[in-house]
């Protein structure tokens, strides 16, 4: 086997089998060291690869008023079967009624919580309804019957990333095709499980994620219930496992606002291998990382709404949403890439909300948030995922304002600066038409025009005003950003208000005066 | 041709000075010249006498000659050629040949004089005019009689008694002095004689003009001349009846005055009179216009107290009114008391009743008030984007929110029709409104329940819905209906002012009529709860009523307006008079300089309130315009409007500026809101045209960074070095004829339809067009149907609460839709945004300190002035607020006495 298995053949040397064995055995021990918990047996873990799904599907079937009797366990059973042609050796599926305490209709599956299904306790342990050690998804069906036909709602819950799938919903006239209905609305709300495998750069340093499908070497007999192809967007999550149990969770962290695009999945060599890029709004990836006992996992979704809600609200105060702010929608598939298409300029609602419509062509785009001259944040977003999502978006009131302080300060300065050429120049019109009076008096309102001296303190006073709110609400980033556009407005007056210019236009104005004989 | 009077008598003494019979009348008696004479002789007296009555013998014997028919004369017309073979055979004319009276040519001009017509011949001597006058000779011999009569005498009498005896006369154009036997004289005729009795004839041909000319020019010579006085009198009269005569009467009644000052019993002023005013009240009579026929019968007693005889006609009035008031009162007993109210006032109006009936008339009036009140249009119909005064009132009166303002000192004060109470719980987070349960008698809206208002609650909270108002949105959380009385809101944000966010409009239940017990189905349907409904609605008036009448069976004390009556007038001046006269009860608007006028002490008509919240005049832009995007336009526009000046020289028409104020804010300046420290936008032409220019080059930006991208290209396409600084310099020529096309965009300026706006919005807009801002002014009409497109707007501003109201103003837009924010900086939107965030009443009021000042700085509207806003009530009403906050503040309290 060991010939078979790893291309030896022909005669080796006595020796070298024990090494060759002993290596064998290490092949063979340490994937089942290696092994993913939740195998309940001693047999060594399958490959991640090779790992078939076991899902349990809970199918509730109830009856509202007027509807037409149904059998319930006949669709269970269609369902079942379903899903058998459907997945084959992919899944290890089970199909059972609800318990009692599970969710029976479709109201109850639409407003079902992750809170609903599983709890952290104070002991940092979890309390799940549905162990991962026992089943990896489990999918709730509800079928409905009424008087027009029968309403089918599915959703899938992640028992290893403690989430819960949108909602997917069907009306069929006839019992006949509620199985087979039933089973497609499965396999849409199923979302395929990968993990990470390794990242590199390509040539043009352009980087790229390698994860691998969970059974990914069993294909299902379904080509449409194909696990991941290109464009697929994959959530990525990271799973840090108890130090002395590693199969059981310690943390879970999810990792909002970033996404893997896949851009390839291996169908021959390594099935199930996938390559993808990571979209992130982070400096540094927070997904491909190196720990002892983490898991990086990512699910793979595809959109189900037409477009999704975007919230901006302020990180220090989650309650206050950010009304009014500038969003341009950018399509493309990397940050530094160039546009695909031009920008879509939005702004956030009362509510802090955008709405983004998703677009079959780009299933991620970038968005930027703007505040004054400011990019406040730049994300990527995958719209129609999930309903909503939240940005967190840092507090830059305190800049803004002084940002508008300034500009008014600003144009009070051009203002002033056109106003004194004004009189310049009607001074000098005055002197040519020999009006020594009016040339005092245009001098002498050029003098009472808003100077440097008018102008530093106005500038002092919105700066300490603006570091004082700064200092006092603790925001660091926002003094120093105050400092800066000061600053900058400092070295503006400085510039208009040269020693240089003053001598220059003093020397103007000394001879415009001697000229009219005010001297 | 006969020769003048005049000129003939002249000849004719002349004729004797060359030494004809009067030559030898001067040899023998040296006439007196007019220079003192000396003493003479009494022998040589006795000569002057021989030698005069010799003359005067001749002279009758016919020294005169009268020129025969068609001589040879050259005289003139004027009579200013002598004829020398007639100086011979001249006599003084006789008084029948004379044309008497001369002319008015002859008369109007002339110096005066006199004639003297002499006893025994007839003849007439003209001179100089002679002393004392009128009347001289009768005069003269009354003097000389009572001298004569005296049997002791003294020298100096004895001497005047001479005088009198031969009285001096002068010739026309001859120094030398005349005398005259007084006996010889027949008549003195004064050219103020001949005068009038021109002015007669003058009367007689209905010339008035002429002859008032001579008989002010009798006056001149004979000042306070009885015959003069008559003969004017008897102009008057004549003017007046050909006044009469022609259909113009209140011509001849004023001449009539005239008469009636100068002699009040002039015997024919009574008939003259009645022939005046008789068809005149006759008429007013006959189209009902009692006002006008009281009003003549009140001049006529009033201007001539001693002749009125009109008893018949006031009683003619007195028995009119009477017939209304009964009429009036079987309508009020058949049910129907609004015809009954208005019959009543309309016998009010025809003639003083007495106490009994006054007492009827007002428990008519009383149990049914109405107001009447002037307005300038009811035409609220015209394309603005915002509601126009007469829709304004007609909200007012037709719509009542679930809070309203109840004063306004410097903060806004909130009252409620329906609410009862109401707790804020949980620091704020909720509220449970108390609604009431019972009705005051005068509230005019019904009851509502809590479900009316959680219906309005869905609809405004409703995204899909018309109503949706995003910015309640964000603050409610959720409500429950606790009871048909009790409604619970929870709010995710606790709301700053709560009433004023929850001032919005209930919509009426299906069955309120019934339960209510209105009887006029046609209230039912109403789309909101409201005060009042529009009963009628015409071109001549607009008429509203209770929805819900006062209960009958009340003491009539505890009753109030039962409807109110727009009418209006197209002249201000109208309307005035018409409140004056008690036509009308308000007027609902009084322009700035009525005002003072209007209170003077001589005015008892009634009261004029100001309103606690003035007119705040602006321009805002509209958020579609590009105009939004250039500062520089935008500030250029705010710096060139003089504010004071047109305030004070179009608006208010007062240079003290009384009554209204130049303002930095878009909201009063007596509101917390408004910055003490705040500062007007100055009046700075120069910088405005700094700035205009800044615009200008900023719109040709672009093309010149083409043009030198397109430069730099080429340039570094082949090799060369590329410097933009010199290539400008060089191509500054080819930059500026690239875009020498590109101008200013010619702005449209919308004006509210007010005359006082328009003439201020034309000053604005020739203003803006020196300094080469091109706007042109539009002002909806009645006949457009659709809103112009417009980039600016020039609209009267009465905001309430500066919280929350700027928003709507700024952007003309009451949906609250934040994408009309875009054209605006990220940093002013921050602040308008962060109003509905503020926790606290000084936060809000900083914050609205720095949107004032950044409004202002950056001009995203542009505040004018500001106008205090007046209503003047008649007397007759009372119960309205010391300082409404709107025309029809409290409408439901007022009371008209009768």
């Amino acid at each position: 086997m060991f010939r078979n298995v790893f291309g030896l053949g022909g005669r080796m040397r006595p020796g070298r089998h024990l090494v060759t064995g002993v290596i064998a055995g290490l092949v063979c021990v340490v994937p089942a060291v290696r092994a993913e918990p939740g195998s309940q047996d001693d047999s060594p873990p399958r490959p991640f690869s090779l790992r078939p799904y076991r899902v349990h599907v809970v199918v509730s079937v109830t009856g509202a008023a007027g509807g037409r009797p149904i059998d319930a366990d006949a669709v269970r059973a269609g369902v079942h079967e379903s899903l058998l042609r459907m997945y084959g050796r992919m899944w290890q599926v089970q199909v059972t009624a609800p318990a009692w305490r599970l969710p029976g209709t479709p109201e109850q599956i639409r407003h079902l919580t992750v809170d609903d299904l599983v709890r952290r306790l104070p002991s940092d342990d979890w309390e799940e309804r549905f162990p991962e050690q026992d089943m990896d998804k489990v999918v709730f069906v509800a079928v409905t019957s009424q008087t027009a036909g029968y309403e089918i709602v599915c959703r899938e819950f992640d028992t290893r990333m403690h989430d819960l799938s949108p909602v997917h919903a069907a009306v069929v006239p006839e019992d006949r095709e509620i199985g087979p209905v039933a089973a497609g609305l499965v396999r849409e709300v199923f979302r395929p499980v990968l993990r990470f495998v390794r990242r590199y750069s390509d040539d043009d340093d352009q980087e790229y994620f390698e994860l691998q499908a969970q059974a990914g070497e069993l294909p299902p007999p379904d080509p449409a219930a194909e696990q991941v192809r290109a464009g697929d967007i994959l959530r990525p999550f990271l799973r840090r496992m108890k130090r002395r149990d590693p199969t059981r969770l310690r943390l879970l962290k999810r990792l909002p606002l970033t996404y893997i695009r896949v851009t390839d999945v291996d169908l021959d060599v390594i099935r199930g291998r996938t390559t993808g890029i990571l979209l992130t709004h982070t400096p540094a990836a927070p997904f491909g990382l190196r720990g002892r006992g983490l898991q990086q996992l990512a699910l793979r979704q595809r959109p189900v709404a037409s477009s999704s809600r975007l919230r901006l609200v302020q990180r220090s105060r989650e309650q206050k949403p950010l009304i009014c702010q500038r969003v341009r929608v950018a399509w493309k598939l990397r940050s530094r890439d160039e546009d695909q298409r031009p920008q879509l300029p939005l702004l956030s609602d009362r509510n802090g909300e955008i709405e983004i419509p998703a677009d079959p062509d780009f299933p991620t785009l970038w968005i930027y948030v703007y505040s004054g001259s400011r990019t406040l944040a730049r994300v990527p977003y995958a719209p129609g995922l999930v309903p909503a999502e939240t940005v967190l978006l840092p507090d830059d009131s305190i800049r803004l304002s002084v940002e508008g302080d300034l500009k008014l300060l600003q144009d009070e300065l051009v203002d002033a600066v056109a106003l004194r050429e004004v009189q310049m120049s009607l001074a000098r019109k005055a002197l040519e038409e020999n009006r020594p009076e009016d040339v005092r008096h245009h001098l002498d309102t050029y003098f009472r025009l808003p100077g440097q001296e008018h102008f530093q303190d106005a500038l002092a006073l919105i700066r300490v005003s603006a570091v004082r709110r700064a200092q006092a609400s603790g925001n660091r980033f926002a003094q120093r950003d105050v400092e800066k556009l000061c600053d900058q407005m400092e070295e503006t007056l400085s510039e208009f208000f040269s020693d240089q210019r003053r001598a220059q236009r003093m020397a103007e104005i000394n001879e415009l005066r001697v000229r009219a004989g005010l001297e | 041709m006969r020769r003048s009077v005049v000129s003939r008598c002249f000849l004719t003494f002349r004729s004797i000075r060359d030494g004809s019979v009067p030559a030898m009348l001067q040899t023998v008696c040296p006439l007196q010249t007019r220079f003192p004479t000396k003493r003479r002789t009494a022998g040589s007296r006795l000569w002057c006498v021989l030698l005069l009555g010799g003359l005067l013998m001749s002279a009758s014997a016919g020294l005169a000659q009268e020129e025969p028919v068609g001589s040879e004369s050259e005289a003139t017309e004027n009579g200013s050629t002598e004829d020398p073979q007639d100086v011979d055979r001249d006599v003084l004319p006789k008084l029948e040949e004379m044309q008497r009276p001369p002319s008015y040519d002859e008369l109007i001009d002339a110096e005066p004089f006199d004639w003297i017509v002499l006893r025994a011949s007839g003849q007439v001597i003209v001179c100089e005019p002679m002393e004392p006058r009128p009347d001289t000779l009768k005069k003269i011999q009354d003097e000389h009689d009572a001298l004569a009569v005296r049997r002791r005498r003294t020298r100096e009498e004895n001497a005047r008694l001479s005088e009198l005896r031969l009285p001096q006369i002068y010739l026309p154009g001859d120094p030398q002095a005349y005398r005259i036997r007084l006996d010889s004289i027949d008549q003195i005729i004064g050219i103020e004689q001949l005068m009038l009795e021109r002015a007669a004839l003058l009367i007689e041909e209905e010339d008035f003009v002429r002859a008032y000319d001579l008989i002010v020019r009798v006056q001149e010579l004979v000042p306070g001349w009885d015959a003069a006085e008559q003969q004017y009198i008897a102009l008057l009269i004549a003017e007046a009846e050909f006044h009469q005569r022609h259909n113009r009467p209140y011509a001849g009644l004023a001449l009539l005055e005239q008469v009636y000052d100068l002699q009040d019993d002039h015997p024919r002023l009574p008939e003259l009179l009645k022939s005046l005013y008789d068809p005149l009240i006759a008429q007013a009579i006959e189209q009902q216009d009692y006002s006008r026929a009281r009003g003549l019968l009140t001049r006529w007693s009033d201007t001539f107290p001693r002749v009125a005889d009109n008893d018949h006609w006031r009683k003619t009035l007195q028995d009119i009114a009477d017939r209304t008031l009964a009429e009036a009162a079987s309508l009020q007993r058949g049910g129907r008391l609004r015809e009954a109210a208005v019959r009543a006032r309309e016998a009010g109006r025809i003639w003083d009743l007495p106490r009994q009936r006054r007492n009827v008339l007002g428990e008519i009036v009383a149990r049914y008030q109405i107001v009447r009140v002037g307005v300038e249009s009811l035409d609220g119909d015209r394309p603005f984007p915002v509601p126009l005064p007469p829709v304004r009132r007609h909200r007012e009166l037709t719509e009542e929110p679930l809070f309203s303002v109840d004063r306004f000192q410097e903060v806004t004060y909130y009252r409620s029709a329906f609410i009862e109470d109401w707790d804020p719980q949980d620091l704020g987070r909720s509220v449970t409104f108390h609604l009431r349960t019972s009705r005051p008698w005068w509230h005019p809206q019904p009851l509502i329940k809590a479900g009316q208002i959680a219906d309005a609650l869905s609809r405004r909270l409703d995204p899909d819905s018309d109503e949706y108002d995003p910015r309640l949105a964000s603050f409610v959380a959720g409500f429950t209906v606790k009871s048909p009385t009790r409604l619970e809101v929870r709010f995710s944000r606790v709301p700053l002012s709560l009433a004023a966010l929850f001032r919005m409009l209930i919509p009426a239940a299906v069955d309120e009529d019934g339960s209510e017990g209105n009887p006029d189905a046609s209230a039912a349907g109403s789309p909101v709860v409201g005060g009042f409904r529009l009963r009628e609605s015409g071109d001549a008036e607009r008429s509203y009523v209770r929805r819900i009448p006062e209960p009958d069976g009340m003491n009539l004390l505890q009753y109030h307006v039962a409807e109110i009556v727009e009418e209006p007038f197209e002249n201000r001046d109208d309307m005035i008079r018409a409140w004056r006269r008690g036509r009308i009860d308000v007027i609902a608007s009084v322009r700035p300089w009525e005002v003072d006028p209007l209170r003077s002490s001589e005015n008892e008509s009634g009261f004029v309130q100001q309103q606690a919240i003035p007119a705040s005049h602006v321009i805002v832009f509209n958020p579609q315009s590009d105009v939004l995007r250039h500062p520089q336009l935008r500030r250029a526009l705010s710096l060139s409007v003089p504010r004071e000046e047109i305030l004070k020289r179009i608006v208010l028409r007062d240079d003290r500026g009384r009554h209204g104020r130049v303002t930095g804010s878009v909201w009063p300046a007596s509101s917390y809101a408004s910055d003490p420290r705040g500062q007007v936008v100055e009046y700075n032409p120069y910088l405005a045209f700094a700035l205009r220019f800044a615009a200008l080059e900023r719109l040709r930006i672009p093309v010149r960074q083409k043009l030198v991208a397109a430069a730099r290209e080429q340039v570094l396409k082949s090799g060369g070095e590329w410097d933009e600084t010199v290539w400008r310099e060089q191509n500054r020529a080819l930059l500026e004829e690239a875009t020498a096309d590109i101008q200013l965009p010619q702005l449209t300026l919308l004006c509210e339809p007010d005359p006082v706006m328009e003439a201020a919005a034309e000053t604005m807009v020739d203003l803006w067009t020196r300094i080469g801002i091109p706007v042109v002014l539009k002002v909806p009409q009645a006949s457009d149907t659709d809103i112009p497109d417009w980039d600016l707007m020039y609209r009267r501003v009465w905001m309430q609460e500066p919280l929350l109201d700027v928003w709507s103003v700024l952007l003309t837009d009451h949906t609250l839709d934040v994408n009309l924010l875009e054209p605006f900086p990220d940093w002013f939107r921050q602040d308008l945004t962060l109003l509905d965030f503020v926790g606290s009443f000084r936060l809000a009021r900083d914050q609205l300190f720095r949107m004032q000042r950044n409004m202002a700085a950056q001009a995203f509207l542009i505040p004018l002035w500001e106008v205090d806003q007046f209503t003047a009530f008649r007397g007759q009403v009372s119960g309205y607020s010391e300082r409404p906050v709107s025309v029809y503040d409290r409408v439901s309290r007022w009371v008209v006495k009768p």
